[in-house]
């Protein structure tokens, strides 16, 4: 069973048979028992999700969408969380993590995104560091994103891994973004001007959460 | 509050900085007429016994809460040269945010590269992982609860180390969250405020 590491100093993998460097504090994906003798030769740390063990999971869970969405647990050592298939985008649990599976994403991660819901309405990963939404938007979307927002020169956002806790701003936020796709808008400009006009308390994470090779 | 007050503060200490800071107004004049205030070393909180420059300067950056006169404030570095139309942050502010800051450059591996390893190794433990960088060299704020107390935390965390604010500004966000919006890189270092990142330290 594939279990993931933090790396402690640099190490290079093989990933189809190419060489990759990985540094310290990036994550790779290792067997068991790599990732033992990783972490005793002070290489890379196994992830101690034990230090989330004030939080409760019983609220927590999983809404998959996408092509490959279905309804099956997610493991989050210690843990498995239950899980939704979803049409459109839905806040099913009062802690939801929304997922498009075809995404890849750490999840040994998920705990700490799950824990950070104590404090902050939603976490976002950022989509691109150097393409903004000036240069995503299409050109239908163009003057109606340009009336929505201040400014178009920001980045957007991933939302094929996002972090929910379930309250009458992200509700509102969820409702604003269907609606907006409903009308023909696209996808990750429509919840760009959600929740610039819902206002969460949004964490805007790194890129690396959803490409493990940012 | 009808018509909120806007205005563009620089902290400069040292002769070097202040020039910097008089080339940055001169460009910023060329296309934006917001009123501006540059806080010195006479602003310097007596008490405390800060010796050099560089603590001086980030002693007054986490307090500017108390200290820009302005309802939306635009803090910029010295060494920034404001070249395009910097009134979208304001908007921002205008539309219910209540900061508004861009990313660093530094993401991964070079994640907060400048930050002692032990206060870098703190503040990504206290999230779990390492966090998304930001860069605290242009930033909008507006004044509410939620910023004050923002405020209060990131010059306490600061107090810590008191070396680079960075890594201070990420743990107060964590401990005081925000309704902060992400801009993008032309607001920091692109074609609306470019930025330099010169070393003003010397006097």
């Amino acid at each position: 069973m594939a279990v993931w590491v933090q790396v402690k100093s640099i190490f290079y993998g093989d990933e189809k048979g190419k060489l990759i460097t990985y540094f310290p504090g990036d994550w790779v994906q290792v067997s068991r028992t790599k990732a033992i003798y990783l972490q005793n030769e002070g290489i890379a740390k196994i992830p101690d999700n034990t230090i989330y063990k004030h939080l409760s999971l019983k609220d927590c869970g999983v809404a998959m969408i996408g092509p490959s969405a279905e309804s099956k647990s997610v493991s989050i050592y210690p843990a498995s969380l239950p899980t939704r298939a979803l049409d459109i985008p839905g806040i099913p649990f009062p802690r939801t993590i929304l997922w498009n599976p075809d995404t890849p994403a750490n999840v040994t991660l998920f705990m700490a995104g799950l824990n950070l819901l104590e404090k902050w309405d939603i976490l976002a990963p950022i989509k691109d560091y150097e393409l903004l939404a000036q240069d995503y938007v299409t050109e239908d979307d163009r003057e109606w994103a340009s009336e929505m927002l201040p400014d178009l020169r920001l980045p957007l956002f991933n939302m094929d891994l996002l972090f929910i806790k379930k309250n009458d701003v992200t509700s509102h936020l969820v409702t604003l973004w269907n609606e907006f796709v409903a009308t023909g808008h696209a996808s990750d400009i429509s919840f760009l001007c959600a929740v610039y006009h819902t206002r969460p308390l949004l964490l805007s994470l790194p890129i690396i959460w959803t490409d493990m090779h940012a | 509050m009808l018509d909120p007050s806007c205005g563009i503060v620089y902290i400069a200490i040292g002769e070097k900085a202040k020039q910097f800071a008089e080339r940055s107004i001169e460009a910023l004049r060329r296309c934006n007429d917001f009123e501006v205030t540059i806080f010195t070393e006479k602003h310097c909180d007596v008490q405390d016994a800060f010796q050099t420059s560089k603590e001086i300067s980030r002693s007054l950056k986490t307090r500017l809460y108390n200290l820009s006169p302005y309802d939306y404030t635009l803090y910029v570095d010295a060494d920034t040269f404001p070249d395009g139309d910097v009134s979208p942050g304001f908007e921002t502010l205008a539309g219910g945010w209540d900061m508004a800051i861009i990313y660093s450059s530094s993401q991964g591996p070079e994640m907060m590269w400048h930050i002692g390893k032990t206060e870098r190794e703190l503040t990504a433990e206290l999230y779990g992982f390492r966090p998304l960088q930001l860069q605290g060299g242009v930033m909008y704020f507006k004044r509410n609860e939620r910023v004050e107390n923002f405020f209060t935390t990131w010059h306490r965390e600061w107090l810590i180390w008191k070396e680079e604010d960075q890594a201070a500004l990420l743990r107060a966000l964590y401990k005081s969250p925000l309704k902060y919006w992400m801009l993008g890189r032309p607001f920091n270092g692109g074609a609306v405020i470019r930025h330099t990142f010169a070393r003003m330290d010397g006097d």
